[in-house]
């Protein structure tokens, strides 16, 4: 990309504000305790790939920054106010099912626009929606809906919906994680090439499971454990946006912190057993 | 061996598809067959087909008069029904309070069986018609009510999430969101609640219309012309399914989405 570069690395943290704050936070579901004192700030503009195994609190974890749940215990700031429930300030992209099925794909994105933006004549409202939708790769598709369309598809209208809505953090539930690995690709390319030209300043918080693509994708990968789910490192990512797809994950620095983020989980598992906490169903046990 | 089993278990390809026409025609012969063949002791009461259907061909001026007549009576109170039903339902489905507070009323009163207003509801009212749309609308309402709250109190949480997400206010919530994702089961009520209505239509005829289908039937009957009752009970069936039919029709159409 010409010029613009990902805010990523030599990005003052002391001079941007902080987006988001998550300062001891617990969350559980009835009793069980999911996530267990979570601290974590995310700068104006940053990327942050949240990466962790499935059953660590990752969904949880972007459910209370969207306001759709409560934690039991701490709390959350967005720009210094308190999270008390879901905003159009902060936009959500689910892995699956953030489109009204009953509504086709332009008027998905004008329900946004609507809110965005009040006061817009429809004709203009649905000019809009056409924009966003040629800036995710969807022209003339605006009079299809959801079911007609493929996954891949789905996601970039919802991804098309969340820049519409105009929201200044954007959080990202495995996004591409239901897509076959060519869309997949293609998503995570789309959606660095719009933060890099499209979205100065915007905010991201995206979660994974899988290393390659948060490593990829995110300015920062924040990795959490299990039972329950803890911050147990927050990583720096060092690449520039200078490599091209293929050569980052052949290069050295890459191979090192995919190892290193592998090297967690093991220490991770470990402590578990040590603690005499159950990891495995008994049969499970080689 | 393989094919011959093959054959055994499914119909030849020229009869597939045909199997419920076949039926049809299977009865109609029985009803032939039973009406010249057997030895009946009172014939005036089981018309042959071809007695029947002239006397459809005679009567249709006076049924096609009475459809009329009937369908000034269901059309309003199934409209009615339908409206308030699904607007009531959602508001009760997605409201905690007023489902706390209509909830207790309304399972008591919906099972109460709609025919048993009858007779109070012509004392009551002006005129027969009004009655009687009074009847179809208490009949209707139920099984329409019913279906929305529950629709309404069972919308998918990643609906609400998005609405969430989406800044929606309650009212906006309750016409965006609940209303079409309680569509499926307003129509599941929808029907319920028309076969109902022709119920109660027929019913409420035989205590004080002086046309309708159910009138129709019944005069005949008085006047032991079987004929023309049997003629109306058929007519009666066709009308009462086209009007199913086409609601099947419209639902395809609005719930175009739902896969």
């Amino acid at each position: 990309m010409s010029g613009t570069e990902r805010p990523s690395n030599g990005y003052d943290k002391k001079d941007s504000g902080r987006a988001l704050s998550v300062e001891h936070v617990s969350f559980a579901y009835d009793a069980e305790l999911v996530l267990k004192d979570i601290n974590l700030t995310v700068a104006e503009g940053e990327f942050i790939a949240v990466l962790g195994p499935s059953g660590c609190g990752k969904t949880s974890l972007l459910r209370l920054l969207a306001g759709l749940e409560k934690p039991v215990d701490g709390k959350i700031l967005h720009q210094g106010n308190p999270v008390t429930g879901p905003s159009i300030k902060r936009g959500v992209v689910f892995q699956d099912y953030s489109l009204f099925p009953w509504l086709n794909l332009q008027d998905n994105l004008t329900i946004a626009i609507n809110k965005a933006r009040k006061g817009l004549g429809r004709a203009e409202r649905n000019k809009i929606a056409e924009e966003y939708l040629d800036l995710v790769g969807l022209q003339g598709m605006a009079s299809k809906h959801p079911y007609e369309v493929s996954g891949g598809m789905r996601q970039r209208a919802a991804i098309a919906r969340s820049l519409a809505l105009g929201s200044p953090v954007l959080l990202m539930d495995e996004p591409f994680g239901a897509l076959d690995p060519v869309n997949r690709v293609r998503l995570q390319d789309l959606l660095l090439q719009l933060c890099r030209s499209h979205s100065t300043g915007r905010t991201i918080v995206f979660v994974t499971h899988d290393v390659e693509e948060a490593l990829y994708l995110g300015d920062r990968v924040v990795v959490l454990g299990t039972t329950p789910g803890r911050v147990i490192a927050d990583i720096n990512v060092p690449f520039d946006g200078q490599y091209q797809r293929h050569d980052l994950f052949q290069s050295k620095e890459f191979r090192q912190l995919e190892e290193k983020i592998s090297a967690l989980y093991h220490d991770d598992i470990e402590r578990q057993l040590e603690a005499g906490s159950v990891v495995f169903g008994e049969g499970e046990l080689i | 061996m393989k094919e011959a089993l093959h054959h055994a278990a499914t119909p030849k390809k020229s009869i597939k598809g045909f199997e419920g026409v076949l039926l049809f025609v299977f009865l109609g012969l029985c009803w032939q067959l039973t009406t010249t063949m057997l030895p009946l002791q009172n014939a005036a009461l089981y018309p042959t087909p071809a007695v029947t259907f002239k006397a459809l061909v005679d009567s249709l001026p006076e049924l096609l008069k009475g459809t009329w007549s009937s369908f000034l009576i269901l059309i309003p109170g199934y409209i009615i029904a339908v409206i308030l039903g699904a607007v009531w339902g959602i508001v009760v489905g997605s409201v905690k309070w007023i489902h706390r507070a209509f909830d207790p009323f309304a399972k008591v009163a919906a099972p109460i069986p709609p025919t048993v207003y009858i007779p109070y509801a012509i004392a009551l009212m002006p005129t027969f018609r009004v009655s009687a749309i009074l009847v179809v609308f208490i009949g209707a309402f139920w099984p329409v009510f019913v279906n929305a709250a529950a629709g309404a109190a069972s919308v998918p949480l990643r609906y609400r999430d998005n609405a969430g997400i989406l800044g929606f206010g309650r009212f906006e919530y309750m016409r965006r969101v609940v209303f079409p994702a309680a569509l499926p089961n307003i129509f599941a009520g929808m029907a319920v609640a028309l076969a109902l209505a022709f119920i109660l239509l027929t019913v409420a005829e035989l205590f004080g219309a002086n046309q309708g289908l159910g009138r129709f039937v019944q005069y005949y009957a008085d006047y032991a012309d079987y004929p023309r009752m049997v003629a109306g009970i058929l007519y009666t069936g066709v009308v009462t399914f086209a009007s199913m039919a086409l609601l099947d029709v419209i639902k395809r159409r609005v719930l175009f989405w739902v896969r």
